[in-house]
């Protein structure tokens, strides 16, 4: 036993207790955990589960790597004490359920998922030696994921990044297929770290939008197969400036971002200890939280198998329905979308000044200048799944939602500055809180939900029911009687005047259900 | 200061102190002088009695799992419950043979077992380090399921199922001798399983009291009025105004654990009937010696629970295979 075991203390399971959700076995075979750690006996005790494993993770980092006292991912099991503080009348709330700190959780969450995270912020605030961590619990000794990092930098090449051709081949060789490459070590790793990102050239990064999108590296025609992989990337400014702009393409497929908070100078006891003691958190990761590839496979597999239960998903439905919707940008209403005038190049004050009709606050898609892709909102449902399995749940809450939401959109949903709910009394702080804002705007979609009703009645969400049941031996009539209800719904949605996203969303669907009817009525008189 | 242990405090001395520094930030009842003393009464035989080449990792795991039960005070001057450190300190010399195979494993997984024990009232941790210091497992792997035996035996009736299968994995004559009794294990095993009141090598039989658990709050008890009770499968719920436990009991003890809304929700089944003192299962009137009126009665594990008005206290009554 090292002289540092003792900061390899791991927290004990469980951490997360809940009432259990069946009536409790008790085997012996528990008998020698407890709090004295090491060496625990293989006599039968079922190895620790998989989401204990990764709460156990989070807990080391937090309280013994990490120092990030900000719990600013806030779940509550009953009304939170809470106080108001300051001359901005600030909120301070004291969680009444375990939270927890978005630095440490939200790389934990993509590692667990295998997806991508940007770290932002000041230089000196952990964004390394957190993705670095990341790398050590997945089992990679620090000296290789140290030197598997990428840093970023003006000069970097191609080569640089992927690999170098043989110089040997390259004079003997009679075709492409006689050069062998000498391709990186980091490709081949399950954990990828790429430091300052903005840093890299614009043509290096289109080769590393190729490894990051496909997992695959290309050279003189020769493929390189990346493993699926936890990307971890880390930048000094979050709109991706730097030394060179960073292509679209590749900020769009970060998945999560997260902010290196200031750190708190009443945690320099802790920096103090680690001068004196010569201590390095990276190194001393205890062996029980490391994760094998196998393991993280099956805790990809119980993260899929998270429900999302459909109250839920109708919430989210809602939510992204509000954004892509612009009534002034096409005639066609398909075309109404706020990409069509992107791709035009339109100005977006001239826009929207043209947008007269509604009631610019209260339209929670004014508030964007952009929709939601696919892309985010699979991210979004995914690491949603993460996020309830790491609580311990086997559902996703519509609070896991909530709180995973606003790190997920960072760089996705971009908010337009000049929209008037910025302007209102209160929200100017929403100008410069990316987090605090996306997550408002959740809550306002939540309760336009439920101020709808949509819970207890959503006509358009019965007719898709009815669609999925299938088509099969549905008569004339039946049919029939389908189009008149698709039509009369329309007439209804239309009677309020005025078009909303979540309303022209409704419209689009019920011209497709519509379109389905319509021809497979063709299709029965002909067959008929 | 025995000299094997004095040459290795004195060759770790750094490493030692840095260990006990970092321990004392995370545990901060630590106390030098309590931790000196115990390392001299428990560690420092202990390493006396291993082989040369062992001392050292032999010390260290030692070391490190002394540091852990002084800082939450479970052993040395000063400790909330004592019993723990005293009965792994009576353990470490007799099972150095065994600790000097695995001493991190042996060392901690010891300790843990007397804090579990320590842990429930009634249980006797000091009984279960007699068992395991002279039990004659021929490996390190039987010396642990003896132990699961041997805590069961000591007290923990919730294992009581599991630590019976345990005990199947051991040479008969081994698990005999841990239960108690002698003839035949698959004989003993077999009315252990049927009957938690039965001991091995006694003969008592038919309806009979055999425990009174619980008790009230204010003496260090659990319950803070007079509890009623409730039977499902192997286990009682014992509810005392909002809160509600599970309780096992067997011959050998009797524990509460905190109960869940399963556990709640898996609290089933009829209840005997009963006039005066006088409980009426499967035909037989049984008397119960109760303070008060009967409040409550249930049935599980071959045992009836009763409880009363006056009294904080469960009467459990033996009612036999």
């Amino acid at each position: 036993m090292s002289i540092l075991d003792r900061f390899r203390r791991v927290s004990a399971a469980p951490t997360n207790p809940t009432a259990p959700s069946a009536a409790r076995t008790f085997d012996v075979a528990d008998l020698y955990r407890g709090p004295v750690a090491s060496g625990a006996p293989d006599t039968g005790a079922p190895a620790v589960p998989l989401d204990e494993k990764l709460r156990q993770a989070y807990f080391w980092i937090v309280n013994t790597a990490i120092l990030s006292p900000h719990y600013d991912v806030e779940f509550n099991a009953e009304p939170p004490p809470t106080f108001v503080l300051g001359d901005a009348k600030s909120r301070f709330v004291l969680p009444s359920a375990q939270s927890y700190s978005s630095f440490i959780l939200m790389p934990l969450l993509v590692f667990a998922t295998r997806r991508k995270c940007l770290f932002i912020g000041g230089p000196g605030r952990g964004k390394t030696a957190s993705a670095v961590l990341m790398g050590v619990l997945a089992g990679y000794p620090v000296r290789e994921v140290r030197r598997a990092m990428q840093h970023g930098h003006p000069q970097m090449t191609i080569a640089d990044l992927l690999g170098n051709p043989l110089p040997a081949d390259l004079v003997a060789a009679q075709s492409m297929d006689d050069i062998r490459i000498a391709w990186r070590r980091w490709l081949a790793m399950r954990v990828k770290i790429v430091d300052e990102y903005n840093r890299i050239p614009t043509r290096t990064q289109s080769a590393l939008l190729t490894v990051m999108a496909d997992g695959y590296a290309e050279l003189l025609d020769h493929i390189f197969e990346c493993p699926e992989s936890a990307w971890f990337l880390t930048a000094n400014d979050e709109q991706g400036g730097g030394t060179y702009q960073v292509i679209e393409a590749l900020r769009d497929r970060i998945d999560v971002v997260v902010q290196a908070l200031a750190f708190s100078p009443r945690s320099l006891e802790e920096l103090l200890t680690r001068i004196e003691e010569d201590l390095r958190p990276e190194e001393l990761v205890p062996r029980e939280i490391v994760f094998s590839e196998d393991e993280v496979d099956r805790m990809g597999d119980e993260i899929r198998a998270v429900e999302l239960p459909r109250p839920v998903r109708r919430r989210l439905e809602f939510f992204a329905s509000q954004f892509e919707f612009c009534e002034v940008a096409a005639d066609q209403f398909e075309y109404k979308t706020k990409d069509t005038a992107r791709l035009v190049g339109a100005e977006w004050g001239a826009l929207t000044a043209r947008d007269s009709g509604r009631d610019r606050l209260k339209d929670l898609g004014c508030q964007t200048t952009n929709g939601l892709s696919v892309r985010a909102l699979m991210t979004l449902i995914h690491l949603g799944k993460a996020m309830a399995y790491f609580r311990g749940n086997r559902a996703v809450e519509l609070e896991d939602l909530r709180q995973i939401l606003p790190f997920v959109l960072h760089a996705k949903l971009a908010p337009d500055q000049e929209a008037p709910f910025f302007e209102a009394p209160g929200n100017e702080v929403f100008k410069t809180d990316r987090i605090g804002w996306l997550r408002r705007v959740f809550d306002l979609a939540c309760a336009e939900y439920d101020r709808l009703g949509l819970d207890r009645q959503d006509p358009v969400g019965e007719l898709i029911l009815e669609m999925r049941a299938g088509l099969e031996g549905l008569a004339e009539p039946a049919v029939r009687a389908r189009l008149a209800a698709i039509e009369r719904v329309v007439t209804e949605l239309g009677k309020g005047r005025k078009l909303y996203g979540h309303i022209y969303d409704d419209l689009i669907q019920l011209k497709y259900l519509h379109q389905r009817y319509t021809n497979y009525l063709r299709w029965l008189r002909t067959a008929g | 200061m025995g000299t094997a242990f004095h040459d290795f405090l004195r060759a770790h001395r750094g490493e030692l102190n840095a260990r006990f520094a970092m321990a004392r930030r995370r545990l901060p009842a630590l106390d030098g002088a309590a931790f000196g003393g115990f390392l001299l009464a428990a560690v420092e035989p202990l390493v006396a009695a291993v082989p040369e080449r062992e001392r050292a990792i032999v010390a260290h795991a030692a070391y490190d799992v002394a540091l852990e039960l002084c800082g939450q005070r479970l052993a040395g001057d000063g400790a909330r419950d004592g019993r723990v450190g005293a009965a792994w300190a009576a353990l470490l010399v007799p099972a150095a043979a065994r600790i000097a195979e695995k001493p991190d494993v042996v060392l901690s997984a010891a300790a843990n077992a007397l804090v579990q024990l320590a842990a429930e009232p009634g249980a006797r941790p000091d009984e279960w380090a007699q068992v395991m210091a002279t039990t004659s497992a021929a490996s390190l792997d039987e010396w642990l399921i003896a132990g699961q035996v041997a805590a069961w035996r000591a007290g923990l009736a919730h294992y009581r199922t599991s630590a019976l299968d345990a005990a199947d994995r051991l040479p008969p004559a081994l698990a005999l001798a841990l239960v108690g009794g002698g003839g035949d294990w698959a004989t003993v095993r077999a009315r252990l399983r049927a009957d938690p009141w039965h001991v091995p090598g006694e003969t008592a039989s038919g309806p009979r009291v055999v425990a009174r658990v619980g008790g009230f709050r204010g003496f260090g008890g659990l319950f803070p009025v007079p509890p009623v009770v409730a039977g499902g499968g192997d286990r009682f719920l014992v509810m005392s105004e909002e809160d509600a436990w599970v309780l096992f009991a067997d011959a050998f003890g009797a524990t509460f654990h905190r109960a869940g809304d399963e556990d709640r929700r898996a609290a089933a089944g009829s209840a005997p009937r009963w006039k005066g003192r006088r409980v009426e299962v499967a035909g037989t009137s049984i008397e119960v010696p109760v303070r008060g009126e009967i409040t409550s009665a249930a049935l599980a594990a071959s045992t009836l629970a009763v409880t009363s008005s006056h009294s904080h206290a469960l009467i459990l009554v033996a009612l036999g295979a």
